[in-house]
């Protein structure tokens, strides 16, 4: 079937049922119809026969009887007429009687008609009574032109009579003819209509029965289909009601089912992952699956609410065990009670029963060895920790002793570096001074500079004299370099060892050795000076003309003074230094006194541990609770 | 003239009918009829009425002797080959059965004359010796 014509079939709505019945039905409608048809037709052709039998048929018979006595009476009178006895036409009148009978009788004939009948009735009447009048006449013997008339008259009414009988005979055998002619034709519709409806019933009842076939195999086929993909538990089906029929309520039943298991697993499908908020409303007080299922999501609900109390820490839970296979619910009551077991030791510890006794219920059981492990490693570092703090409290003691020496010493040093400061800034005081007399030095040098312009010979020896103040200056120079590096040295140590004391006073030894070294260094250098001061005054007059000497002996001078100036820098330098050092110390000093008393305090906390650590009983100085100890066997 | 004419009929009377005797007999027709001969098989077919018209299309009216009359029966046996009872069994045959009507019969000669004198589409016959009108004019039998 085109899908056009399944559309159509479709909009029509029509069940199995419907479809079924719908053949015998068109069977019996084709049956009565022919029935009907047949009866009718034939009713109407009997009624032709019938007509023709009861009523053309005597019909021509009477006009035939009627010429016949027509003759006779012709005869009759013909007879008188020749006999020319009057007698006769008595027999003519009953043969008149006879014919006027004949005609009333013809009334009654169903197809008659009687008005022609009554006609001829007349026409025969008016003729007989002529004829007989006539005949009477020629009995007579009488002549003329009335008779003559009265002959002509009698010869045309006959005509008239014969004519009309004929007239009667042939439209009956017409009447008779049209009818046959219909009953024959009505014959072959009547044949033909019933052959039409047979043949048309035939093909519908074939088509509809190919119809209902094919409408219940295709849509079965279907429902088939979609039921394995159920069985198979595939509910991702897509069911589609394509007709109206009971495969239709079929379909739309089992679209419903789909529905209704889909909507489970999805519900079974939240539950799996653990979203238990999923509402399961029963679809009926007969929903089996769906009962078991809410009160599925119930119990689960109360698991939850429990799981979570306990989660929360709430351990005073009641887990009610349904029966013996309410895994679940053993489960959770066996898990509450462990929970309050562990809860229970971890009290005992907690009260410093480091010693409770507790039996892991499995190897896996993490949490039981756990706390074995705790209370153990708790006896151990308890039993330690007595000791340490027995060694503490001893060591504090002993801090505090040291400390205050310390103390001490660092005072001794600080004094010792305030007296290192003091010879400084002496050293300090006569480079200042020399450094002047350098200034001086290069005034006078330039006042021998004019010297020199005076005398080049002088200026030699002032030359040679300079050399010996370079080579002192040098040594000088160097002195102050290592007193530089020593101060260097000496702000290393005293930064890297603070509480080394002792290493400070080594280097202020140096620093002041360095010291006296540049002192005599700067005293051979007053005696050069003075030297070449009286040399040079010596040579005021001899030297004019050395000037180029004099200008090289002014340039030394500036840089011996330059040289001063920074030593009494590099002094002023160790001398900050000394001065830092000294903060130093004294904040040695002062974190001495803090530690000694820090050390003291200590020794003080020491005594308190050893009175905490007391708490902890490890077994031998506290007995064990003996709830504790038969629960700690259990699982 | 009308001497000379009566005269000469009556000669040409009495010449057809000398040779059967007194009882002779003459055609008579109206004078208006332009008619003057007729051959005997024409007359016996006018008087069995299968000739009903004359020849210019006029209806013929046939007029009979009575039954007793002399001349019926000599025109009868002359002119139809028949007696007279045979042709009144003949018309009587005829009337009942519906073929045909028979001829007018007038009882006297008189009568007949009077007729076809009145009647201008008639023919009759007469004995040879009657008296005849000028409204009636005989016509000549020819054999």
């Amino acid at each position: 079937m085109s899908s056009a014509r399944q559309d159509a079939i479709r909009r029509l709505g029509l069940s199995f049922r419907q479809k079924i019945l719908l053949l015998p039905g068109l069977a019996a409608v084709a049956l009565l119809l022919t029935l009907i048809l047949t009866i009718s037709l034939g009713s109407t052709n009997e009624k032709r026969l019938r007509a023709i039998r009861d009523g053309y048929y005597p019909s021509v018979q009477l006009s035939r009887s009627l010429q016949e006595d027509l003759s006779k009476l012709q005869r009759q009178l013909l007879d008188a007429a020749s006999a020319r006895d009057s007698d006769q036409l008595a027999i003519a009148d009953s043969l008149r009687q006879a014919i006027t009978t004949s005609l009333e009788r013809a009334k009654a004939n169903p197809v008659a008609r009687v008005t022609s009948l009554d006609s001829i009735a007349k026409a025969f009447d008016s003729y007989y009574i002529l004829a007989r009048r006539t005949t009477h006449s020629m009995i007579k013997g009488e002549m003329g032109e009335q008779l003559a008339q009265a002959q002509g008259r009698m010869y045309e009414q006959f005509t008239a009579i014969g004519a009309a009988l004929d007239a009667g005979t042939k439209h009956d055998v017409a009447e008779i003819d049209a009818a046959f002619a219909a009953a024959v034709s009505q014959q072959k519709r009547t044949r033909d209509t019933v052959m039409l409806i047979a043949i048309g019933a035939i093909l519908a009842l074939g088509a509809l029965a190919w119809y209902a076939v094919t409408s219940l195999t295709a849509p079965m086929a279907y429902a088939v289909h979609v039921a394995d993909r159920l069985a198979e538990g595939d509910v991702s089906v897509a069911i589609e009601a394509r007709s109206d029929d009971e495969i239709g309520r079929l379909m739309r039943s089992l679209g419903r089912m789909v529905e209704y298991l889909r909507a489970m697993a999805a519900t079974a499908g939240s539950i799996s992952r653990g979203d238990v908020s999923a509402t399961v409303t029963p679809r009926s007080k007969h929903d089996a699956f769906g009962t078991a299922f809410a009160d599925m999501v119930d119990s689960l609900r109360e698991m939850v609410r429990i799981s979570e109390r306990v989660a929360q820490g709430d351990l005073d839970v009641s887990v009610d065990v349904r029966g013996a296979d309410d895994a679940i619910g053993r489960a959770l009551s066996g898990m509450t009670q462990y929970l309050r077991e562990m809860a229970a030791v971890a009290t005992q510890i907690g009260e410093g029963n480091v010693s409770v006794k507790v039996t892991p219920r499995s190897r896996a059981d993490a949490f039981g060895r756990s706390f074995v492990a705790m209370s153990q490693r708790l006896i151990e570092v308890t039993t330690s920790l007595r000791a340490s703090a027995q060694a503490i409290s001893a060591a504090a003691s002993q801090v505090a002793g040291s400390a205050q020496q310390l103390s001490g010493g660092t005072r001794d040093e600080s004094a010792a570096i305030q007296t290192t400061i003091a010879h400084l800034e002496r050293v300090n005081t006569l480079v200042s001074r020399n450094a002047k007399h350098g200034e001086e030095m290069k005034r006078i040098a330039e006042l021998g500079s004019r010297s020199i312009e005076e005398s080049s010979g002088a200026m030699r020896e002032t030359t040679a004299m300079m050399r010996d103040i370079l080579e002192r200056i040098a040594i000088m120079d160097e002195i102050a370099n290592e007193t530089n590096v020593l101060s260097l040295n000496a702000l290393i140590e005293a930064a890297r060892a603070g509480d080394h004391g002792r290493g400070f006073s080594v280097v202020a030894t140096e620093v002041r050795e360095l010291a006296m070294r540049s002192q005599q260094a700067a005293e051979g250098i007053r005696a050069l000076a003075s030297k070449s001061q009286r040399v040079t005054t010596k040579s005021e007059t001899l030297v004019v003309g050395l000037l180029e000497s004099n200008k090289q002996t002014t340039e030394i001078v500036q840089q011996v003074s330059s040289a001063s100036i920074d030593q009494a820098e590099g002094i002023a330098t160790v001398n900050e230094a000394m001065k830092q050092v000294d903060g130093v110390t004294e904040r040695n000093a002062t974190a001495a006194e803090d530690l000694a008393a820090t050390a003291q305090e200590m020794a003080a906390q020491a005594e308190a541990l050893q009175d905490l650590v007391q708490f902890f009983r490890v077994g031998d100085d506290a007995a064990q609770p003996a709830a504790l100890a038969a629960t700690g066997t259990d699982g | 003239m009308r001497k000379l004419f009566t005269f000469a009929i009556c000669l040409a009377a009495l010449v057809g009918a000398a040779p059967a005797g007194a009882q002779q007999y003459r055609v008579i027709v109206n004078a208006q009829n332009t008619t003057t001969t007729l051959s005997k098989e024409d007359l016996a077919r006018v008087y069995l009425k299968k000739m009903s018209t004359w020849k210019n299309g006029a209806a013929v009216t046939v007029v009979d002797q009575g039954p007793k009359s002399p001349v019926r029966a000599v025109f009868s046996m002359a002119v139809l080959g028949r007696d007279v009872p045979t042709m009144k069994n003949y018309w009587q045959q005829s009337l009942f059965s519906g073929r045909g009507v028979p001829p007018l019969e007038q009882p006297t000669e008189a009568q007949v004359v009077a007729f076809v004198a009145a009647n201008p589409g008639a023919i009759g016959y007469v004995s040879g010796d009657a008296q005849l009108p000028e409204s009636v004019k005989t016509v000549t039998v020819t054999q």
